[in-house]
């Protein structure tokens, strides 16, 4: 990009490394789409401070001519003086995701979601299944 | 008088003793390395989380929501962060004793959610109200501060509390650790102002918790911003006040945690230091013992042969 303007972006997440960095995730980035309750949000420099909570989706981050993902399963987020935090319950890059375990997984909760006729369990259950179709979303993409 | 014999395995029994001190000493100092280098890694988040809740605490709508507005206060909460092991001389006993004089002082009705076994173990004899948490791992994770937090925001919002106080011991220097109290609910914006540390206004001092050094001042542009809530700022501030919960805990646990191996690493020292001095005393009682003995017998000897000339 012509403009070196650029937003700092930090996710910190219970499972962070501290050995490492103590953050899951920190570059510096021309555009950050992440994916609120009220729908995704595109944060660019300049932006005025937002503050917002996320829901569990792909975070898209957009950096030279490169977009790389993550999953991100819901928290909360705050954009502010070219910085972005984001504050992840759980936060997943895509050389994490182990596909063939959530796959698997996802096939046994879709089998107990089949077989429960108490509401608030299938409603559990397909939070989960979201979760992982996610996480699958994003490691597909790293495929590509 | 102890026999020769007796002062004998009395200081072997001494230097086992102190050959365990010293490597206890050996083995606290390498964890202090590694201790302090995980409350320094710590710092940067804490900050970034703190920074938010600020942000979304000055703002006036704020005020009136539940977990910054005040309450009467029926029943109080302490997380009280102690070790699962002792001989760390007076690290466990001091900051449970900061525990009593506050709830003393404070005299109300209180419940104490003990992080570490030592503490739980000091209330549960005194009969205390006691709510269980599992007894974290040597090295603080973040999971585990995030499981009391969002216990700590269910039990507020259920109302079964209506204050929290966080206990734990601050690091100055190896030999000045101290135990601190601080509330952390309901927020206080101008409490979480000094901590902060941005936009102090006359009178307010920066206070250093330790965690993080004084922020530089922000350019003057980036302040009395008017922060947007997307989905509002009742549902932001329930999902970012278990963060600066759990972000609090986790530090003051890594705080605590470097608090204790400085602790056993100065007891185990002192304790390693005194058992030589007993060893010293003990080495001289003996030779006197030995030599008072040889004189006694070549007396003996002597007079045996004065006899029979």
């Amino acid at each position: 990009m012509a403009d070196e303007k650029k937003i700092e972006l930090r996710v910190i997440a219970p499972t962070m490394a501290t050995d490492k960095s103590p953050y899951k995730f920190e570059k510096s980035v021309d555009m950050a789409i992440m994916r609120c309750t009220t729908g995704d949000l595109g944060i660019l420099p300049g932006r005025m401070p937002v503050s917002m909570v996320l829901g569990t989706g792909v975070l898209r981050i957009f950096d030279e001519d490169s977009e790389t993902h993550m999953a991100i399963l819901g928290g909360v987020a705050h954009a502010g003086d070219d910085v972005v935090t984001i504050l992840s319950d759980a936060a997943f890059r895509p050389d994490e995701i182990d596909t063939q375990k959530i796959s698997e997984e996802m096939s046994e909760l879709r089998r107990l979601l089949d077989g429960t006729a108490d509401l608030d369990e299938k409603h559990k259950y397909r939070e989960d299944i979201h979760r992982m179709q996610v996480q699958l979303e994003v490691a597909k993409s790293e495929e590509k | 008088m102890p026999s020769m014999k007796a002062i004998k395995r009395r200081r072997l029994t001494v230097k086992n003793i102190s050959q365990i001190t010293q490597a206890m000493n050996l083995v606290a100092t390498s964890k202090l390395q590694r201790a302090r280098a995980n409350k320094t890694a710590v710092g940067r988040p804490v900050q970034a989380t703190f920074d938010i809740v600020y942000n979304a605490v000055c703002d006036e709508r704020a005020l009136s929501q539940p977990f910054v507005a005040p309450r009467t206060v029926k029943k109080t909460a302490y997380v009280l962060i102690t070790s699962n092991r002792g001989l760390c001389g007076g690290y466990n006993s001091n900051v449970c004793k900061a525990l009593n004089a506050h709830s003393k002082q404070n005299g109300k009705d209180f419940l104490i959610i003990p992080v570490g076994t030592k503490g739980r173990d000091y209330f549960k004899r005194r009969n205390a109200e006691l709510i269980d948490a599992p007894p974290p791992s040597e090295t603080p994770n973040f999971t585990e501060a995030k499981d009391v937090g969002d216990k700590l925001v269910k039990m507020y919002e259920a109302g079964d509390i209506d204050e929290v106080y966080l206990v734990y011991t601050q690091f100055f220097t190896v030999l000045s650790l101290e135990p601190i109290i601080r509330k952390v609910l309901p927020l206080d914006p101008d409490y979480l102002r000094c901590i902060v540390g941005t936009n102090l206004k006359d009178g307010e001092e920066f206070e250093d918790l330790g965690f993080f050094a004084k922020p530089d001042p922000k350019p003057a542009s980036s302040l009395n911003q008017e922060v947007e809530f997307e989905s509002g700022i009742e549902n932001v501030l329930r999902s970012l006040i278990p963060w600066y919960l759990s972000m609090y805990l986790y530090a003051a646990m890594a705080s605590s945690a470097l608090c204790e191996q400085a602790a056993r690493m100065t007891s185990m020292d002192s304790a390693t230091k005194n058992a030589g001095e007993i060893i010293e005393k003990l080495t001289l009682q003996f030779n006197r013992q030995r030599q008072s003995a040889i004189t006694q017998e070549i007396t003996e000897i002597v007079s045996g042969a004065n006899a029979l000339q």
